[in-house]
């Protein structure tokens, strides 16, 4: 067995400058691509863009025409193909169970071949059955017995049955009603945890892509545009193309997708003021920095805020005596969260916090502003 | 009339004719389905070779069954041998040819899902192109079947025995009744073998079908 393995990790995946053609269509130009381990990396793009292509490369049921792929380091090309495919879990839109062969015998037909045991091959069927959320007895039975939804989840089942580090998923979903879909998504995204593997999955389904993925490689034409964290695509989309299709116009879709961070109001330091301090030299220089907020400190971590006015009416104490509490987030928070914590507390305003230390504030207003 | 007819059947050892007559055809059958799948997985392999084998085969199968016997006298004289290497000869067609098809005509998608999740070229073979042929290739065997029992009956001209014997008898004596039930009898004969055949190639159909809802 051990020998078989041909990667026990994924610490990275490195396409380099792969083309392909086929007769006069470009299928891929030029792609670079750099996966990390671990990461779910999604391929997004319109019909042609070679998604498909892309993928297949990496486990060489494509050969580019130029380029080269290394997975930690090694180039796939000194692998044998069998070898390197058994390594790699493969799943495909168009379901590909093999309709002869009842679900144990999909599942298990590597390790048949690989001459597993009995009761090792009956464990293993059992155990990714459990996994996938399909009963027991589901193993006796054939594909044409099966919902599409119970199909695609024996496809994925299948795909790991030899626990490949890596796996590359064609639009699992793709065949599915969209209630079916976004359950298996939730599915999905609860095995991937319990498996820690690295996935690579094709997909043009944006919805889908922010839903699953870590970062996200946008292709068009060929060629890959932009690969990015999904906030960072709704931020800083590269072109017309990215910002269309992610709709980064329209934020306020992705609060789920973007951070407390990304639409906070960096905090300078003119607001910053320790609590020790006196109010009157306080309010001085607020009023010479024409600011109505100070955020307190002591030895730089956060205490509370204080309002001008306030401070303006106690002018004999310090600072520390007027500072009220305040809501504070952590920069990596989910937007959506904070905003309806925020809207619970009924605030307008929170403090971003970072390691004790005040770096940002959350204004609802502002917000909204920029959400819409 | 039915004492008569039991008379007839017992005269000309119709029992006896009838063991002869199917242990011919299961020599017969059991060579061409072996022959037959292998020829159609040789020229799979080999994919050049198919046009002059399939011509080759259809010469052969355009040959009348009587005139191929004649053929084969020189070499293997009279009797059973003779007329099952004829029937073998002329039932391969149809069993290669289906096989050739079966094995080309794996949907695309099983063949690509099989090699991605890493099947060498002969497992595709063997667990994927191979089973899902079967359909097709029981197609072929049914063809095969109503071929074989045709020429084996002619093999009575040859003095191979079996049901063609009694069949001659009839005709040489002008034996109305004798030819007629015999006739029947083989009727019969290849309608229940066809039948059969044609209940496997239902099963394995349904078992081995494409659709997958
Ligand atoms: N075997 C092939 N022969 C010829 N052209 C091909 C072949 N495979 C892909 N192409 C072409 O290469 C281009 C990229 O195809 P690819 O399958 O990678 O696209 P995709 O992004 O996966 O599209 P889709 O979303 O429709 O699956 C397309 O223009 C396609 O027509
Ligand atoms: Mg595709």
């Amino acid at each position: 067995m051990a020998e078989n393995k041909l990667f026990n990790r994924i610490e990275s995946i490195k396409i380099r400058n792969i083309s392909k053609k086929y007769g006069e269509i470009k299928a891929l130009e030029n792609l670079n691509l750099a996966i990390e381990g671990g990461e779910l990396l999604i391929l997004i793009g319109p019909s042609g863009s070679g998604k498909t292509t892309a993928l297949k490369t990496i486990n060489r049921l494509i050969e580019p025409d130029n380029g080269q792929i290394k997975i930690n380091n090694h180039d796939i090309m000194n692998f044998e193909p069998v070898k390197l495919r058994r390594n790699i879990g493969y799943v495909i839109q168009q379901i590909g169970l093999f309709p002869h062969l009842n679900i144990r015998d999909n599942i298990s037909l590597i390790p048949r071949i690989e001459k597993w045991d009995k009761n090792r091959i009956n464990d293993r069927v059992e155990e990714l059955l459990d996994l996938v959320d399909l009963p027991k007895i589901f193993a006796k039975r054939y594909p044409s017995e099966l919902s599409g939804g119970q199909q695609q989840r024996i496809g994925l089942a299948r795909s790991i049955v030899m626990d490949p580090p890596l796996l590359l998923m064609d639009e699992p979903f793709g065949a599915l009603d969209p209630i079916l879909r976004k359950q298996l998504q939730i599915e999905f995204l609860k095995i991937r945890k319990e498996l820690g593997k690295t996935i690579v999955f094709v997909t043009h389904d944006i919805e889908e892509a922010f839903k699953l993925g870590d970062r996200i490689a946008i292709m068009d034409k060929a060629k890959l545009v932009q690969v990015a964290k999904p906030n960072e695509l709704i931020l800083n989309p590269k072109n017309d193309f990215v910002s269309q299709l992610v709709s980064s116009h329209k934020k306020f879709m992705h609060m789920d997708n973007l951070k407390v961070k990304d639409l906070m109001v960096e905090l300078s330091n003119k607001y910053i003021f320790e609590s020790s301090k006196n109010n009157r030299e306080v309010a001085q220089k607020m009023k010479k920095n024409g600011i109505e907020l100070a955020v307190t400190v002591s030895d730089s971590k956060l205490e509370g805020i204080a309002n001008f006015n306030i401070i303006c009416t106690a002018k004999n104490k310090d600072l520390r005596e007027v500072t009220e509490k305040v809501h504070t987030f952590s920069p990596e928070k989910c937007l959506s969260e904070a905003v309806a914590e925020l809207k619970e507390d009924k605030n307008t305003l929170a403090v971003v916090v970072e390691n004790g230390r005040p770096v940002g504030l959350m204004l609802t207003d502002k917000l909204l502003l920029e959400l819409v | 009339m039915f004492i008569e007819l039991a008379e007839l059947w017992k005269s000309n050892k119709l029992t006896i004719r009838t063991i002869q007559h199917l242990s011919m055809f299961g020599i017969a059958m059991a060579f061409t389905i072996v022959i037959g799948i292998a020829v159609g997985i040789i020229i799979y392999k080999n994919k050049k070779s198919s046009n002059t084998v399939f011509n080759s085969l259809n010469v052969i199968q355009t040959i009348p069954a009587l005139a191929l016997l004649v053929f084969l006298l020189p070499i293997f004289g009279l009797g059973a041998l003779p007329t099952i290497v004829a029937s073998v000869l002329y039932s391969i067609l149809p069993i290669a040819r289906n096989t050739y098809a079966g094995l080309t005509s794996t949907g695309k998608d099983y063949i690509e899902t099989g090699k991605a999740i890493g099947l060498s070229n002969t497992d595709i073979l063997l667990k994927i192109r191979i089973p899902l042929a079967l359909p097709m290739i029981a197609g072929g065997i049914r063809i095969a079947i109503v071929f074989t029992m045709g020429v084996i009956t002619l093999g009575g001209l040859i003095a191979a025995g079996g049901l063609g014997a009694p069949l001659q008898t009839g005709i040489h004596l002008y034996d109305k009744q004798l030819i007629l039930l015999t006739g029947v009898w083989v009727g019969i004969l290849a309608l229940a073998l066809d039948g059969i055949g044609a209940l496997a190639e239902k099963l394995l159909s349904k078992k081995y079908s494409y659709g997958n809802r």
